[in-house]
């Protein structure tokens, strides 16, 4: 049964005209359509372990007539959906591919086209659309605004003023269930092209999304166990065995590096991260080895940036931070230490590793024949001997393993002499753990 | 009314203060830690060794932990680091953990850090359990401010078991660094204390003991006991380096004369996310990762610092708080002056001679808390009733500073407990070490 107060949808057109009139029409809209599906699928798990999820595919975008294909691939968490800093109004055509019904949520943007919350009658089928009916206090809302039905139902969703900045769109019914099952993706919106707000420059971005997994929760939901009366009845007793990063878990390669789409990082690049949230739980994203300049945290762009090392990422929170790119292999990991793979002791969960390729240069190559000795000095790009140089020789092209190269912090140079070397090798090489290397001859 | 004049207050309590100053209030301004030793070519050099040892909880528990030791003696956290800005670091490792837990290693996070010896490991270079393996760890203290250190080596176990510490830059340039937590006057304090917060989860010590530590499953954790400076209340309140606290040295009690500046150097050591709550006024939140929220930094000081009454310290973070009291508008004269007495350092004038607005009833017909004095006046005291503890040695006044996270007031589900001290306001004339 549907209920509607006409009188109410009355007013609130009259208010929607108002609305557009005032806000929308002295201009021209630019817009863009992105059509999403959302659909079940199994995701792996770094153990082997295949948990059952849902999640949205891109099927393509329409941007100012011109439609591009998407990959159609339901993904957890679903595919970035990238605003122009042009576009202004922005729809979500959804095709709902999921056994039950569901609609689209954005936390800090303002449905436009939004006819009011579901409601449900306590468990019972009943529902409600807009408002409750007068003198009801037991239906409560299912759904933040329209839904679109299960099995096939399409439905659409508008933004007519998207704010530059990094959001979270998840789904806004049965949030408690629907969000951990994986109906989240980032999307982000420039101010301007190269400004993430207005004067917050940046050369590159990476989008990093927190996210957990409880598998017990969603193989219920998947097998229909979930909800009151059954086996697992709400999300009360959640407890993720899955800590993830964009979907991954340590040692998972999409997470070392983590920066592989946007490579060449050159040092001095500004790198703008973009931490979103669709967890339950906070998560701190920590860097070891350097700051980075936190410029704004739900869309909202702070006065002045922030140097921090950790970031405090409640649920459901986005923040953006500064990294002015200095070379070398930068772990990232959860200062909350949600590190472990179904608590296996071997590294794992929310560990990532930003890698921005160094320059290694071998200043002296000097061979002892008296003492056997081989002295190698050499200088890294990344900053305080924060790589690690090993190096190994080559004689007559037999390659030889001499070792660690160690930082001297009051020479600022990596200096060693490696003794036991039996014979001048031909030539000594050094690689650095962030990448790049050198190689010179030995005179 | 109850009125007592300072002197006569303070003559009363003369005897208490040098009987109980000595036996329970031993409290120590500065913040207790090592500061190493110095190589000929400068660098402050730190041995450590991560070794197996036993903590006493407030509830009369015991637990295994893990902890770093300066000689055989674990202790929880670790030694507090205390270094000067621009100084080169070299913290040694070895690791005489059992062979079950594994290799072990150090993470700094905000430094920039170069590692040799031991074995490679996922984080950084890591010492494997033989007891003899040396990793190696160097950085340049650039910046001042509060850090923490703690293992990056299969952390979500390691640091719960107590391989964790406080990292403490003092600033390089000013006048008086001393007295500066940051190299600008708005970090000014007369006197700084540490709250260095960490959990446990009772269970993950259990299995340690009991069974291979590969076999512990650390996304059960669910902490039930709670520290600052490694002691859970009250044994916050006891001396520093208590003989029956031998691997929990650090205490926290927190003491200051009105009008004093605190810094408190806030810490998150474990895994969780604490609102701490600090009576008696607001404070300044200046930094945070050991970096003074400034305008211009370098230049503007702590300009976009912000007062609050509770600040969230999230795990792996630290801030740097200032704090002072000087009964600011509390409309009567916490010494019981008369109007044409003189004023005492840092009293704040508008009340001065104000009396005390409420007439209290007598004695037995209150109920009295232990720490009241007997006197609402500052350094006075008064008439306790029998069987009344009289732990107000000096007849301060108790500010109750605490995770307000109130479940976190107990020691393993015993109240009180967990994340409870105290700041003691102390009449000028008590001597504050």
């Amino acid at each position: 049964m549907m209920y509607r107060k006409t009188g109410n949808n009355r007013v609130r057109g009259w208010i929607l005209a108002l609305f557009l009139l005032t806000v929308s029409a002295p201009a021209a809209h630019a817009d863009i359509t992105f059509n999403l599906r959302a659909a079940p699928v199994n995701l792996t798990m770094a153990d082997g372990v295949v948990v059952p999820a849902w999640g949205y595919a891109l099927v393509s975008t329409n941007e100012d007539g011109t439609t591009t294909p998407g990959d159609d691939v339901v993904k957890v968490p679903g595919p970035t959906l990238v605003v122009p800093p042009a576009q202004n109004r922005v729809t979500v055509s959804l095709i709902n591919q999921l056994p039950e019904e569901t609609s689209l949520h954005i936390l800090g943007q303002v449905l436009s086209n939004n006819s009011g919350p579901v409601w449900t009658e306590g468990h019972t089928t009943v529902t409600y659309t807009g408002s409750r009916p007068a003198e009801n206090y037991t239906a409560r809302v299912r759904s933040f605004s329209h839904e679109t039905a299960g099995s096939g139902g399409v439905g659409s969703y508008r933004w007519d003023n998207f704010r530059p900045g990094t959001y979270l769109l998840s789904s806004g019914t049965n949030p408690a269930k629907q969000v951990q099952m994986g109906l989240v993706l980032p999307m982000v919106k420039d101010a301007a092209p190269g400004q993430a707000y207005t004067g917050v420059a940046y050369d590159k971005q990476l989008v990093v999304l927190f996210h957990e997994i409880d598998p017990v929760i969603q193989r219920a939901v998947a097998d229909g166990n979930y909800g009151y009366g059954k086996t697992i009845p709400s999300s009360s007793h959640r407890a993720p065995k899955y800590s993830l990063i964009n979907g991954k878990s340590y040692p998972d390669a999409s997470l070392n590096p983590i920066n592989a789409s946007i490579n060449p990082i050159t040092p001095g690049q500004k790198i703008l991260f973009r931490f979103v949230s669709a967890c339950l739980d906070t998560h701190i994203p920590q860097f070891l080895g350097t700051y980075l300049n936190a410029v704004a945290e739900d869309g909202n762009p702070y006065d002045f940036p922030r140097s921090q090392y950790a970031f405090e990422l409640p649920a459901g929170k986005t923040i953006d931070a500064i990294f002015t790119a200095t070379a070398g292999r930068i772990p990232i990991m959860d200062a909350r230490l949600d590190v472990t793979n179904a608590g296996a002791p071997t590294p794992g969960g929310m560990i990532a590793f930003l890698g921005v390729t160094d320059t290694v240069t071998i200043t002296k190559a000097v061979y002892n024949a008296a003492g056997q000795s081989l002295g190698v000095w050499a200088t890294s790009n990344a900053p305080g001997g924060t790589a690690e140089l090993s190096a190994s020789t080559s004689t007559g092209g037999t390659p030889a393993d001499l070792g660690q190269l160690i930082y001297r912090a009051n020479f600022g140079e990596y200096r060693e002499v490696f003794s036991g070397v039996a014979a001048k090798p031909d030539s000594v090489t050094l690689t650095s753990s962030a990448g790049g290397s050198a190689t010179v001859a030995v005179p | 009314m109850n009125r007592f004049s300072i002197t006569k207050g303070l003559r009363i309590f003369g005897w208490m203060t040098v009987l109980l100053l000595g036996a329970s209030l031993t409290a120590q301004a500065a913040i207790d830690g090592i500061t190493g030793t110095k190589n000929p070519d400068g660098t402050v050099v730190f041995n450590l060794v991560a070794r197996k040892g036993n903590i006493s909880t407030s509830d009369g528990d015991s637990f295994q932990m893990w902890g770093y030791a300066v000689g055989n003696r674990v202790q929880y956290p670790g030694p507090t680091l205390i270094v000067s800005q621009g100084d080169r670091i070299m913290v040694r490792l070895k690791n005489a953990l059992p062979a079950t837990a594994g290799n072990t290693s150090i993470t700094f996070p905000g430094h920039q850090v170069s590692a040799r010896g031991g074995v490679a490991g996922t984080l950084t270079r890591e010492a494997p359990p033989d007891g003899a393996t040396q990793v190696i760890y160097e950085f340049t203290a650039t910046e001042p401010g509060t850090y923490l250190y703690r293992s990056g080596t299969r952390p979500d176990l390691q640091v719960e078991m107590g391989l964790v510490g406080a990292l403490i830059v003092r600033p390089g340039g000013g006048p008086d660094p001393a007295h500066h937590a940051y190299n600008h006057a708005d970090s000014y304090f007369d006197q700084e204390y540490l709250y260095f917060i960490t959990e446990m989860d009772p269970w993950i010590h259990r299995q340690v003991e009991f069974t291979p530590a590969s076999a512990v499953d650390t996304t059960k954790y669910f902490p039930t006991n709670w520290f600052i400076n490694g002691r859970n209340w009250p044994d916050v309140m006891s001396p520093a380096f208590a003989k029956w606290l031998p691997t929990q040295p650090y205490n926290c009690v927190l003491r200051m004369h009105p009008g004093q500046k605190i810094l408190v150097r806030l810490v998150g050591g474990g895994r969780d996310i604490h609102p701490m709550h600090l009576h008696g006024n607001n404070f300044w939140v200046i930094a945070e990762d050991g970096r003074m929220f400034s305008s211009n930094p370098g230049v503007s000081g702590a300009d976009l610092a912000w007062s609050d009454v509770t600040y969230k310290i999230a795990a792996g973070r630290t801030a740097d708080a200032i704090w002072s009291w000087n009964a600011e508008k509390l409309g009567w004269d916490i010494y019981g002056h008369a109007p044409g007495d003189p004023m005492e350092p840092g009293e704040y004038a508008p009340d001065h001679g104000k009396p005390f607005p409420v007439v209290l009833p007598t004695r037995d017909s209150m109920t009295y808390g232990p720490f009241y004095s007997g006197s609402p006046f500052l350094g006075a005291g008064g008439d306790l009733p029998p069987g009344d503890p009289g732990l107000n040695a000096n007849a301060g006044y108790f500010y109750m500073w605490h995770s307000h996270t109130e479940k976190e007031l107990t020691s393993n589900d015993i109240w009180p407990g967990g994340l409870v001290s105290f700041m003691i306001i102390e009449h000028p004339n008590v001597p504050i070490p």
